[in-house]
């Protein structure tokens, strides 16, 4: 009789069910914790440089350089581009153009070619209306900034007295 | 004499195993997802970002948030700001702001808006940033699911 209640405690000992309560432990101090810090929207951020008083060195008007620098203005949703010689000197006539912030698809492409041509980009400065909004600015200097062959875009800013 | 059988009372044992498996799935969806820069942006709810496929690869210390009526630094509302004033007087409260935060000049500063607010209050939160010595400063934007990978 006894002989059999041992083998019956033994038994009972083997089947002994797995303990979840360290594990739910575990999963009640992670799951808020995560859920606090969670992102389910992926940030970006467009990195653009200010105007400084005394900004780059002065060209020589005797050193002919191939790099051009861009006046990208955005007035509603028309964004102006003038290109000009290293330094903002004189205006390359050829470098003119319009675009529609609905395409800027088509400013990117203009920028390509201009880079693939005999001109190197060098700086862009960005000028945009006050009645522009936030949204398109920020997608013209989304363009600007991930157009590799732009060295820096320079965002101009009313003067502060 | 008959000895009354107690009975035990019926409990069904708690089931653990699917409380687990969820929790479990949960847990790995969110590891995936755990990203502690975004945790460290101080931005109002109800701003809806712009949207741009370019990726933020640090987190400035100093956040702005514009809108229409107020500024908010560091999540605060400087007050006796308002940026629909441009003269340089009622800026004050911005150069004082960053005095106090001890920012200095070559440090990133981000700036948020809602995708709807007229640029002329970035504008001048920006030209006030460049008058102050400022050099550079991020827009926080909302990623692109077209962006690229490594951009």
């Amino acid at each position: 009789m006894s002989f059999l209640r041992k083998k019956q405690r033994r038994r009972e000992s083997q089947e002994q069910e797995l303990n979840l309560i360290p594990v739910m432990n575990l999963f009640v101090c992670l799951v808020p914790f995560l859920l606090l810090t969670a992102a389910f929207v992926k940030l970006g951020g467009v990195d653009l440089e200010l105007p400084k008083a005394a900004s780059g060195e002065a060209v020589k008007e005797n050193e002919k350089s191939n790099e051009v620098d861009l006046i990208v203005q955005l007035d509603g949703s028309r964004i102006m581009l003038t290109g000009y010689e290293k330094g903002f000197t004189n205006e390359i006539e050829n470098l003119r153009s319009e675009f529609n912030v609905d395409s800027p698809e088509k400013l990117a492409k203009f920028l390509t070619e201009v880079s693939l041509g005999s001109r190197k980009l060098n700086a862009s400065l960005f000028k945009a209306s006050p009645q522009t909004r936030f949204e398109d600015a920020v997608k013209v200097l989304s363009v600007l900034r991930k157009h590799e062959a732009l060295k820096s875009v320079v965002l101009a800013t009313d003067r502060v007295n | 004499m008959k000895k009354k059988r107690r009975q035990r009372p019926k409990t069904s044992p708690l089931m653990l195993t699917p409380m687990v498996d969820m929790l479990t799935v949960i847990l790995i969806f969110l590891i995936v997802h755990y990203s502690p820069e975004t945790a460290k942006i101080k931005k109002s709810a109800d701003i809806k970002l712009p949207m741009s496929e370019l990726s933020l690869k640090k987190v400035p210390r100093i956040q702005i948030e514009i809108n229409d009526q107020h500024i908010q630094f560091n999540g605060l509302a400087l007050d006796g700001l308002n940026p629909s004033d441009a003269h340089s007087a009622s800026w004050k409260p911005l150069s004082e702001a960053l005095a106090r935060g001890s920012v200095k000049k070559d440090e990133p500063i981000l700036i948020m808006a809602d995708k709807n607010t007229s640029f002329v209050y970035v504008d001048r939160t920006v030209g006030h940033l460049a008058a102050n010595g400022f050099s550079e400063v991020y827009f926080l934007t909302e990623q692109d699911k077209k962006a690229k990978e490594g951009n």
